[in-house]
Order: C-alpha cells, then structure tokens, then sequence
C-alpha cells in the first residue's frame, strides 16, 4: 500500500470530479495519509481560489478576538474601531466590573441593617467607585500606551471623554442594580447618581493639570471625610438631601466647564 | 517560510498551538487543495465549500492544541473541515451531489480497489449507489448516522436501514 | 524635515531645554548626550508631546501649535518606555496603534498592520502574547507601530538600551533602510550606535546641542589629542577593552598617541565645552 501514489491522470481526473465513485473514495482515503500525493493535487486547484480563501482565513486569524466588552458595546451599536479603543479600558473590563459589583451589592446589603450607617456606606461607596475606574482608564498610569496616543492623530481628549462617559455609565447601572436591592427602596437607590457625576467630572476636570490618580485621593477623601463628619453624631443623610443634590448639580456644571476650556491640555 | 516548509505537519501544528502565522499558511498550503476537491465532490456549491475550507482553518488555528497527536494531522483536518461543511448545509441546503452512477469500472480502478480495499473495494462496487453512498458518508468519511442523513438529505432512518442492507450484503459477497 | 531654534523646556527649576537649536533631514540623525542632556525631552518636543515653552520649531514644514494633527499624521514615535495592556498579543496591540492613527476601516488598517509586524520580521509570533517576547522583539515591536502610516518623520527614543549585540545588528539594519528615504531620529548616550547606525549626529549637553555634523566630523575633533598607555598615567584616562588605558590630552611620557575615535571625540567635547553655546557646524 506504501508504494502506491496517484499518477498525472488520475490526479487530474479526481479535480475534475471525473472519478467514478468507489476509486475516488479509494483515492481520498489515501490521501489522508499520503504527503506526495497530496502536492500533485495542489496545481489542480486554481491559485486565484486558493489566495482568496487565504485572505479571508488571515483576517480572521489575525484579528484579535473581541472581549465581551467589546461585543456588547457592538450590539450596541458603536463601532468596531471605537469599541476596541474602549475594550483596552482596565476599567471596563470583566476583573473591574465584577470587583465593583461585588463591592457594591455588599454595600448595598449591609444596608439590611436597621441604622442609617448601612445605607450610608452605600450612598458613599456607589460615587467612589467611578472615581477610581475614571482614574486608572487613562494617563501615564492607568494606559500603557498613553505615550503613544499623545503623539497619534487621535484625540487623546475624545478617547478619555468616551472612556470615563463608559465608565461613569456602567458603574451607574451596577449601583443602579445593586441599589434595587436596598431594602425599602425609594429615592435612595438613586441618592448617589449627582454625587458620582460631581465627582467623577471634578477629578476628570482636576486631571487637565495633575496626575489623574492624585486628583482621585484629592477628590475621594475629602468626600469620605464630609460624609462621615456630618453623620458622626446622628447620621441623618445630610449630605444627599434636595440641597445637597443641588450642589452636586452644580459642580457637575461647573467641573464640565472647567473641561471643555481646558481641553487642549490633554493633548 | 522556507524554514517551515520544512517541518512535518505535526511540528507544524505544534507550532500553530503557539501562535504561528507562517505555520498555519504552510499547512494552508499543503492541504486546502484536497480538502477542497473532497468537499467539492460532497457538495456542489463553491461558495460553500470555501466557507467550509476557511472556517477548518480558522478552527485549525484555534484549536491546534487539542489534536494531541493520534493520527494523521490530514484525518484531523479531514474531520473538522465535513463537519463545518455539514454546519453550512444545515443552514442552507444546497445542492448536495448525489453518488456516481457506476455503469462501468475499468481494469485500472480495478487495482485501485484491491489496494486500497481489496475483496470490500470490489464488493463495495456492486452495491448500489444510494448503499454506497451511506457507505461512504459514514465508514469513509467518518460521520454519524445523523450527520450522514444530513449530508445525503435523508432522515436517519434511512440512513440506517440502508447501512444494514449495506452490511448485509458486503457479507454475503465476502462470505 | 526638523528646524529648531532656541528651544526651552523647563520643569520647576530644571532647565531641560536650554536653547536648544538643530535641524535635520533625511537620513537618521542621532541625538547623542549623557543622562540628563535632554534627549528625551527634546524627542517628546518633536514627537508633539510636550509643547516648548519658549523657541521656534517647524517639523515637516509645519508649526506644530498650529498645525499638530496633521503632523501626527505623518509622524511616527517610539517612546523609551513602552508599555502593553495585559495579555495583548502582537497584532492586537499594533491594531490598536492603528486605531489611534486613524485607520478606522477593519481590512485596510489589518493589512497595514501585517505589512508593518512583517517588516520588522514578527509575522510568525503575531498571535503570541507581547510578555512571552524577549526585549529584543519587544523593541522591534515598538518599531513596528511607529511605522503604520509610513510616516515621513521617525522619533526613536533610547531604542537600542538594552539589547544584545545580536539584537543590535538587527536593529541596526532595520533603522538603516528606514533611513534611506526618511527623517529617522534617535537618541542615544551610546557612541557605539551613532558609529553604526547615524549618518549625522547632534551632541547634547545640559539641554544645549554643542556639536552637529557627520560622526566622521565628531571623531575628528580629537584628533592628536588621544594616546594609549600600558599603565595608568597622569590625567583622567579609563580602561579600555584590551587592558590599556586610553586617555585624551597632550600624550604623556609612558604613552603613545592614537586614532581618535567617536567615543573620544565625544568625550572630549563633553569635557571642554562651557556654558555658552558651542556649535561646530559642519556640512553633512
């Protein structure tokens, strides 16, 4: 059996499908084992088909495999350049996400607890939480290629916009969630959406002049410390009362501003 | 890449495991032809067929690791490529060629039958094309019953009972 | 391709650009200069990274305050610390260079991106994860995405520190065919890759560029001045490869005169230059 190999005609008659059944079935059985034989089959398909097919496996091949993240933000919509520019996020990704939601829904739990203190932690750890994810998405720390992208065409300003607007969204819709599971429900599972705006566009705004994870701690601590000072005698939720909101609003307002006059510093 | 053109395809494979382009496109190169001539003598749709080559090697590329060297790394190939053949047909039948008429077989296949299968090749023969078909979907190509009635455009029932009437005849001719 | 005039950076109290002036063109210049010259500042500067604080600078023609993005567009950097997202592989983390280089269509920005990965010889480790290469591929890789687009400039930051003599060589060939039919710039503080690798080089010192011209130019400013001795003589001398001392100066008894080589020319231009701009300009 090891010294039989096709020859010129019959090769030839196997490619045009010229071979009757049984032999041809003879012929593909050898073939699986059989290298010679094998490469007198190859200038019998046309170059043209086989470059082709070729093209379309490499792409594939190459690409690299999108990340749920990725796919999800596809679904929904945005495009494929823009969403991978968003996968790279160490923010956005599974390890963060779950690590939030975690921090979260424990939080959230602990709100179970007939004190205010429970609920307190909640309010206080939900607009924290996009601080840090905003903080390690981009610049010289959080982007391994900030470098790079400072010197590419793209806007190094657009790119951190989108990442800390992906951010701030998907820690929204985690403490959003996490907050369903508060006990008595009500307008505190959304107590803490202004403050976490405020926050977050203060630190991005901070950023045009300091590192982006100073601006975080300058911006975390003094919130923590506020909380828990006007609630150190009689937690009372001072903080995230309709007045409270307000101001949140307008440091939000006013973070924006402060932003957009100084985008050219980001670049 | 002449480096790799070297290399026998289980090294090739290997190499592919880790991640090399250069790897995949020699293994490209040595067996998209036939795979894409015995496709093609299951299933008369070229586009088809290229889809079922180009998603074989992307599935070569992904899966390399789990070949684990049992076998001829052309049989691997050859059974990832039916399948994702029998995945596109699934979603769109095509036209799926039927078995040879056999009206006559020349004293040169004769040989060719008794080396590659002796006394069954020729017994083979003398089925009919609808046995011989199954014959060859399932002993030949490898499939499942399922799959061949998948490949043939029969319920697996037939498939089936033609195996039977297949088996029983093969035996009467080699008893 | 670069004109630069009396640029200053300063950080705090450092002056890491002091006024400094070059130009270069075609070819691939070296910047070479002991820790702390302002190498690196002055690529971040050309690469548009950093803006002066005071000087003019024209780069492809352009005044990069005004017209930045477009020569972003033609530009290409490798800066000295390259860094990568966890678990990117190869083609993965140029697709994204591409990305932030405006190639948004899918299948013309992979193929420039295979074209560039097989210039710089990685095609077959395209799919590995960047942390399994070595720091010589790593390097290549680096190279590979400042070359998507074919930018008319390349800014090449450190780019031979700490590779292998092996993985010099083949650094080295890549940036002369680079240099061929663009504005390579690289900066160094090693004599051995000006030598190699540079048609022209600028030597920088505390933010100033003191020397500009061919390395043939640069080693001959010490000519008559190096001599070779068997034992430590009097004035600063160092160890060389082959157990003499070689120093530079007039030629002591015990010693012998010789060539001079770039290092020395360049040792000595450090060591005899004064605060005031000290420019040897010579035709290239």
């Amino acid at each position: 059996m090891s010294t039989w190999h096709m020859d010129d005609g019959m090769a030839a008659a196997y490619a045009a499908g010229e071979l009757p059944a049984t032999p041809a079935a003879s012929v593909e059985a050898h073939l699986l084992a059989c290298e010679q034989c094998r490469l007198l089959l190859a200038p019998r398909v046309p170059r043209a088909r086989l470059d082709r097919v070729w093209d379309d496996i490499a792409d594939t091949v190459d690409a690299p495999a999108p990340r749920p993240v990725e796919r999800l933000l596809r679904a929904a919509g945005v495009r494929e350049h823009t969403a991978r520019l968003l996968g790279a996020t160490v923010s956005l990704r599974l390890p963060w996400l779950a690590a939030s939601a975690v921090a979260l829904f424990f939080a959230a739990l602990a709100s179970g607890e007939t004190n205010r203190w429970g609920l307190l932690t909640f309010l206080t750890l939900a607009p924290v939480v996009p601080v840090a994810g905003v903080a390690v998405a981009f610049g010289r720390d959080g982007d391994p290629a900030y470098e790079i992208g400072l010197a590419a065409p793209y806007s190094t300003f657009r790119l951190m916009l989108m990442r800390a607007a992906a951010v701030v969204a998907s820690s929204s819709a985690l403490a959003l969630a996490a907050g369903l599971t508060l006990p008595g429900g009500g307008w505190a599972t959304a107590a803490w959406l202004l403050p976490s705006l405020a926050l977050t566009s203060l630190t991005l705004a901070l950023s045009s002049r300091y590192d982006p994870r100073r601006c975080a701690i300058a911006v975390t601590v003094p919130w923590v410390a506020a909380v828990v000072g006007t609630n150190v005698r009689e937690p009372d939720l001072a903080m995230f009362g309709a007045a409270g909101q307000a101001g949140y609003l307008a440091v939000t307002v006013v973070s924006v501003v402060l932003l957009v006059v100084r985008r050219r510093e980001f670049s | 890449m002449s480096e790799h053109e070297t290399w026998q395809d289980a090294r090739l494979l290997e190499a592919v495991a880790d991640g090399d382009r250069r790897a995949l496109e020699v293994l490209y190169a040595r067996h998209a032809p036939w795979l894409l001539l015995r496709l093609t003598r299951r299933c008369a749709d070229p586009a088809l067929v290229d889809e079922a080559v180009q998603d074989t090697f992307v599935a070569v590329w992904r899966t390399a690791r789990s070949w684990k060297g049992r076998g001829e790394v052309a049989a691997w190939i050859w059974g990832i490529g039916v399948r994702r053949l029998l995945d596109h047909l699934r979603r769109r039948p095509a036209a799926v060629l039927p078995a040879h008429e056999q009206v006559m077989v020349s004293a040169e296949e004769q040989v060719l039958l008794g080396i590659e299968y002796g006394e069954l090749g020729r017994a083979l023969d003398r089925l009919s094309p609808e046995l011989r078909a199954v014959v060859q979907a399932t002993v030949l190509d490898g499939l499942t019953t399922r799959e061949a009635g998948r490949l043939l455009g029969i319920p697996v029932g037939t498939v089936k009972t033609r195996m039977m009437r297949a088996r029983a005849l093969l035996r009467e001719e080699l008893a | 391709m670069i004109e630069a005039v009396g640029l200053v950076k300063t950080y705090g109290r450092d002056r890491a650009l002091d006024g400094l002036t070059l130009t270069a063109g075609k070819g691939v210049t070296g910047l070479l200069g002991p820790n702390g010259a302002g190498k690196s500042t002055l690529v971040r500067v050309l690469a548009t990274v950093l803006a002066p604080d005071e000087g003019e600078l024209r780069l492809l023609g352009r005044d990069p305050a005004a017209g930045r993005l477009e020569i972003r567009r033609r530009l290409g950097y490798l800066p000295q610390d390259l860094g990568f997202q966890r678990g990117v592989t190869v083609f993965e983390f140029v697709d994204y260079v591409a990305i932030l280089k405006e190639m948004t269509h899918r299948r013309s920005r992979h193929d420039e991106v295979r074209r560039v990965i097989e210039e710089v010889g990685l095609t077959s480790v395209g799919g590995r994860r960047v942390r399994t290469l070595s720091g010589g591929m790593r390097r290549r890789l680096g190279i590979a995405q400042a070359l998507l687009g074919e930018p008319e400039l390349i800014l090449l930051d450190e780019p031979a520190a700490g590779l292998d003599p092996e993985q010099r060589l083949l650094f080295g060939e890549l940036v002369a065919r680079l240099g061929q039919d663009r504005t390579v710039v690289l900066s160094t503080h090693q004599t051995d890759d000006v030598a190699a690798l540079c048609d022209r080089v600028a030597v920088l010192k505390a933010g100033r560029c003191v020397f500009a011209g061919a390395p043939r130019e640069l080693r001959a400013l010490a000519e008559g001045q190096v001599w070779v001795s068997a034992e430590k003589a009097a004035g600063t001398s160092r160890r060389t490869g082959d157990g003499l001392y070689r120093g530079l100066g007039p030629t002591p008894r015990n010693a012998r005169p010789a060539d001079p080589t770039l290092e020395d020319g360049y040792l000595l231009l450090l060591t005899t230059t004064t605060n005031t701009t000290d420019i040897t300009e010579a035709s290239a």
